[in-house]
């Protein structure tokens, strides 16, 4: 398990060091900035709505900052031929997954933490953010950026390419998000199925002040399953070839 | 040390390698030989736990590569074609990432990586950004890692393609040193590299062995089909060739050129020694000078092309 922290701090130094990490960052901050300017500055919004909106923002945010630090995660190795290296050392395929997916979530936290939690700072300095939705939908932010990056990392592991594999993530949330937006035009058991798919729901109860069991259970299971499917396409690679 | 049991690997339903048996033993310098798709690189990517086979097994000592992968990898360095490494690391922090994946000791990963830096001659390079480096210093790198932990088993995919002639050199140098403390397992394709730095040769031919030779055997078999080149002067064409001929009744002259000093002959001597030895001793004589005189070069096409 020692190989799992080498291979996140390798993670982290290769972040640090190149302009991947303004890139995400800044960028994340730049959108959440023109998000909230363009949500929030109307003479209509009340403290709570500003909140509210400001985390759906954050949503959207979250999710494109995620996928693009994801698409690479794995795809590259393949692509460099560094997963030769990793393929042909002392290492398991949950220890590679597992080292990618720490860095991922820790990234995932500073920009909840340092770059979201700018906006909300302001929001409950000058705005009076209720703190109840701030802290709710910080973890929802939470959630959601690690559910993306193992989709992420998923389409990564097999995708040929960074863009195919932006595009397999980009179609795995849009299935799930598609699938609870139409959930209405079906009975009662398959619609109560499908909407517990749509992942932008369970986020709207975190950026409203609640923190529900059934949402939390979901993002924890939906990050296993696919990190799960990532462990197993690496698997099979030593299969295929 | 190393025993190959009838390793057979598909891709989809196509057989890249058939029933592969081969032994490797410690402190020897294998060459493994085919043409491009003969199945070289996934026979060593199943030696190095990359690929499992379809079927077959390998044994190192007297354990299945298979059942403890992780134990096995641990012995085996490997050097891919394109050596694994990434751009936006120092070469110094690279290996000490790669040490802290082969699980050598916080304690002893300073000294192992100047080590194997001062073995690859890349001590100056050592802060150097992996992305600024030539394909030479790669290569490098590639050894330098694949030597970390000092692994009973080297294994490099092609170390010579792309290099230029002063860092072939230094790579042939490099493998030779590696010579009796590891055991040494290298493909290629261009058989007159490994000439000089094997002890033994493994033929690959659409993905079966087809020879396994000593460097006493390969002299012998290449010998049988290798021409020899002349260039003489002093009489016409037509000359020179009767007078060749006369040395060797079974001489076949396979080529005469025209050239700036001369005429170059391509021949094929049933008896090689004999006749160099009558040519030198009749030149004078026959009032001929001889400009040059050497063995071509065999290719591995065509030792494939004469004997599959």
């Amino acid at each position: 398990m020692q190989n799992i922290k080498w291979i996140y701090f390798k993670e982290l130094k290769v972040f640090f060091q190149t302009f991947m990490a303004p890139l995400i960052l800044g960028g994340t901050a730049f959108l959440n900035a023109l998000f909230v300017l363009i949500s929030n500055f109307n003479e209509r919004a009340t403290h709570e709505d500003a909140t509210i909106i400001t985390f759906i923002s954050f949503m959207s945010t979250i999710i494109v900052a995620m996928m693009i630090l994801s698409m690479g995660s794995i795809v590259e190795e393949k692509t460099k031929g560094t997963m030769e290296l990793l393929y042909t050392s002392p290492i398991t395929d949950l220890e590679i997954v597992m080292g990618k997916f720490l860095f991922g979530i820790t990234i995932c936290l500073i920009i909840t933490v340092f770059v979201n939690g700018l906006f909300p700072i302001l929001l409950y300095t000058y705005w009076k953010a209720p703190f109840y939705l701030v802290a709710s939908g910080s973890i929802g932010v939470f959630l959601l950026g690690s559910f993306t990056y193992s989709v992420g990392m998923f389409g990564s592991s097999i995708g040929k390419n960074q863009m195919i594999s932006l595009l397999i993530s980009v179609v795995i949330v849009m299935t799930l998000w598609v699938l609870g937006f139409f959930s209405h035009l079906f009975e009662s058991k398959t619609r109560s199925i499908l909407f517990h798919l749509h992942i932008f729901s369970h986020f709207f109860s975190f950026s409203k002040g609640v923190l529900p069991f059934k949402s939390i259970v979901f993002f924890l299971s939906g990050i296993f399953t696919f990190l799960f499917l990532t462990i197993k396409s690496l698997e099979s690679r030593r299969w295929i070839g | 040390m190393i025993e190959v049991k009838n390793l057979t690997k598909y891709y989809d339903q196509i057989p890249a390698i058939r029933n592969l048996s081969f032994k490797l033993q410690k402190g020897e310098i294998v060459g493994l030989l085919g043409l491009n798709g003969s199945g070289k690189t996934t026979t060593l990517r199943i030696l190095t736990g990359f690929l499992i086979p379809s079927e077959g097994d390998i044994l190192i000592g007297n354990t299945s590569h298979f059942s403890d992968p992780i134990e096995s990898k641990r012995m085996i360095g490997y050097l891919p074609e394109t050596p694994p490494l990434y751009e936006d690391l120092r070469i110094e922090d690279y290996l000490i990432y790669v040490a802290h994946l082969k699980g050598i000791s916080e304690s002893e990963i300073n000294g192992e990586v100047t080590r194997v830096l001062e073995k690859t001659n890349l001590l100056e390079k050592r802060k150097t950004l992996i992305g600024h480096i030539s394909l030479g210093y790669r290569k490098r790198t590639g050894i330098a890692q694949a030597l970390l932990g000092n692994p009973p088993i080297v294994v490099m995919d092609e170390p010579i393609s792309g290099l230029d002639p002063k860092q072939i050199l230094d790579m042939r140098n490099l493998i030779k040193g590696l010579k009796g403390e590891h055991t040494v397992f290298i493909s290629s394709h261009i058989l007159s590299e490994l000439q000089k730095t094997c002890d033994r040769f493994l033929f690959l031919h659409q993905g079966e062995l087809k020879f396994d030779l000593t460097r006493e055997a390969l002299d012998a078999e290449l010998s049988k089909f290798s021409l020899l080149e002349i260039n003489l002067e002093g009489k016409s064409k037509e000359a020179i060739s009767s007078y060749l001929k006369s040395l060797d009744a079974k001489l076949e002259i396979k080529s005469a050129e025209e050239d700036s000093m001369g005429f170059t002959f391509t021949l094929k001597s049933s008896s090689e020694k004999e006749f160099r030895n009558k040519l030198i001793d009749t030149l004078k004589k026959e009032g001929l000078m001889l400009n040059t005189l050497k063995r071509q070069e065999v290719t591995l096409e065509q030792m494939f092309l004469t004997n599959m």
